[in-house]
């Protein structure tokens, strides 16, 4: 990527916001296998200053599929802190939009005057834009009312490696240029340099190449920001791209010598240290603990009211109906593994000291569904203990079936109960057969429905993956990330 | 709680028992760079791991104080920590299920309690119990 040489800022080398922009592209691209997406609120927390020589650096995009969301990170080889530039979503798209059917045209009625490019590239250097001859893809470029349209194309130095990019960040910057020649047509001469922030929505259909026709129109202006739309297509007037609520905003940090200040400064950051107080910290009254106990009972009542009191009940009380079936498998391997004669006590299982107040509470539970029956020496197991038993791989796929936001409860307890034997008689911990994760995992958001009915629940066992590793806390299984693993 | 805090005006401290989770809450808190990572243990007091007595306005937990072996010391040593007036919130499951006992009851962390006057058959706690535990100290 030479030409990041030709995207400057002042004296500054700044990572192009087109650049993140072609990151997320790609990642959403990969995501939707050529399939039209979308990218939403695409934001800028912090401009990439490019160091001198800008090597060293390591870009990562990261995507949590559960949320959509994603996050564009940077850090030094050398570093060890992540610094996050760029956070925003993706989403999958129809292909039957407005923009899809649409063809090239720029109507009569925008009234564009044609603009000199060098009268363009000198007044943008005025305003601290120093674009060098890689970053200068306009080829005709016209304004007017706050509109704009033109021809972007990659140099011939660059435009055979067009290809490797869904959106080269050199023909979207230049798309965003012709955006600002339509926007300089309504601002007022003292208009200070603007740079992006934010993409509302970026619709991607197909990549234009090295060269794109553009159409832009500012939608809001203040001293502070504009706000526009973009429509970028190819050569044969394809549509390609379509930007909504492109944001960029003025900013004192490089402006023309002699503007005046007041924009927001977004080329550098601010640290800052905690230093020792020099007065002590003023004493607060205590809140009152009702005061306290009110708050909580309103945001609990609240979460219930949201997410139905009838279907939370419905859900804790099939978290125990399938605990109860899969303990009643687990159980009976462990009768089988013993070789005992039906009655359960802990010595029959050979159940370790450390476990056995567990195991009788477990037990007791199970007597009280009806599923053991207690007498002087122990438990025995009743019709319904083998019901329960023979059904625990079908409670476990149709509690999964009618309670998909309660999935993790599901799977752990399948994975505790599948090693109930070796846990139980000390010969493994619960957490780390709760972590085990190695082998071929599916991350379950994606793949817990594509699982064909085929393949049986009966061929399933549930591992889970520790992110990154074993805590001896059970409180600690809030952090777990779960996953499926197929058993052969 | 983070994006609710304005910048540059709070620290905010991320602890565990252990670094296991470290580089993972690193990564999702990635765009809050003021977070600072520190091993707190609560069944020691703050001072002995490098925190400073008096210093937090605010501490959040969830589904952790329990998980020690004598609930009022480990509230003694967050008490420790809180500035004057400052406040403990926490969420902790307080009915044991059969659900949880499956999975986090045959884990050794879950025994790990030797308060059996306050907890003699789990570690759960009611609210009623937790609020005697936090009188009984001034809390």
């Amino acid at each position: 990527m030479a030409f990041l040489k030709d995207h400057r800022v002042e004296n500054l080398t700044i990572f192009p916001a087109t650049a993140f922009a072609e990151m997320a592209l790609e990642a959403g691209v990969q995501l939707f296998e050529g399939r039209p997406f979308i990218i939403e609120d695409f934001e800028i927390r912090k401009p990439l200053i490019l160091p001198d020589p800008p090597s060293g650096l390591l870009l990562e995009l990261t995507y949590e599929p559960g949320a959509r969301t994603f996050a564009i990170q940077s850090r030094l080889e050398q570093g060890v802190a992540w610094s996050v530039h760029v956070v925003g979503s993706l989403r999958g798209e129809r292909t039957d939009s407005a923009f899809a059917a649409s063809a090239w045209d720029v109507p009569k009625e925008d009234g564009l005057e044609p603009v000199g490019l060098g009268e363009f590239y000198g007044h943008m250097g005025d305003l601290g834009l120093r674009y060098g001859e890689e970053f200068r893809p306009i080829r005709e470029l016209s304004a007017g009312a706050g509109r704009s349209a033109g021809k972007v194309s990659l140099s011939d130095g660059i435009a055979h490696r067009a290809g490797e990019y869904q959106l080269h960040p050199v023909l979207f910057d230049g798309a965003l240029q012709i955006f600002s020649a339509g926007a300089a047509t309504v601002e007022g001469r003292k208009a200070r340099l603007k740079l992006p922030v934010r993409f509302a929505r970026i619709l991607f259909l197909r990549s234009p190449g090295a060269s794109s026709l553009v159409r832009t129109g500012v939608q809001e202006l203040s001293d502070e920001f504009v706000e526009g739309k973009l429509w970028l297509y190819d050569g044969a007037g394809k549509p390609c791209v379509l930007v909504d609520g492109f944001r960029a905003i003025s900013v004192a940090g490089a402006r023309r010598s002699g503007a005046l200040g007041g924009g927001r400064d977004i080329l550098y950051h601010v640290s800052w240290e905690r230093t020792p107080a020099s007065s002590p910290p003023s004493v607060q009254e205590p809140v009152p603990l009702s005061r306290l106990q009110d708050v909580a009972e309103e945001a609990l009542e609240q979460v219930i009211a949201t997410r139905g009191r009838a279907k939370l009940q419905a859900s804790m009380a099939a978290c125990d109906d399938l605990a109860a079936a899969q303990l009643a498998l687990g159980l009976r391997e462990m009768v089988s593994q013993a070789g005992s004669s039906g009655l359960l006590t802990a010595s029959s299982l050979a159940v370790a000291e450390a476990m056995r107040p567990i195991f009788e509470r477990l037990l007791a539970s199970l007597a009280q569904r009806g599923l053991l029956e207690k007498n002087a020496t122990g438990y025995r197991l009743t019709p319904s203990f083998h019901n329960e038993a023979d059904s625990a791989w079908e409670t476990l796929r149709s509690f999964i079936s009618k309670h998909s936001g309660h999935l993790t409860e599901g799977l752990l307890c399948a994975a505790n109960c599948s090693e109930l034997g070796a846990i139980l008689r000390g010969e493994k911990e619960a957490v780390q057969i709760l972590f085990a994760g190695a082998g071929r995992i599916c991350w379950i958001n994606s793949t817990v429905t594509g699982y064909s009915p085929a393949i049986g629940w009966r061929q399933l066992r549930v591992r889970c993956r520790k992110t990154p590793a074993i805590s001896p806390r059970a409180a600690d299984c809030a952090s777990w990330r779960l996953g499926l693993a197929r058993v052969d | 709680m983070l994006p609710l805090l304005e910048r540059g005006l709070h620290s905010y401290t991320f602890s565990d028992v252990s670094a296991a989770f470290f580089a993972g809450a690193m990564q999702k808190l990635a765009a809050f760079p003021e977070v600072e990572f520190k091993i707190f243990d609560l069944e020691k007091p703050g001072a002995e791991q490098g925190f400073e007595a008096g210093a937090f306005d605010l501490i959040l937990g969830t589904n952790v104080l329990h998980a020690v072996s004598e609930v009022r010391v480990a509230l003694r040593h967050i008490h420790e920590l809180l500035a004057p007036g400052g406040s403990l919130l926490f969420l902790d499951i307080a009915t044991p299920q059969l659900w949880t006992e499956s999975v986090f009851g045959v884990t050794s962390g879950w025994w790990r309690f030797t308060d059996r006057d306050l907890r003699p058959l789990h570690p759960l706690l009611e609210r009623s119990q937790w609020e005697a535990s936090t009188a009984g100290d001034g809390i």
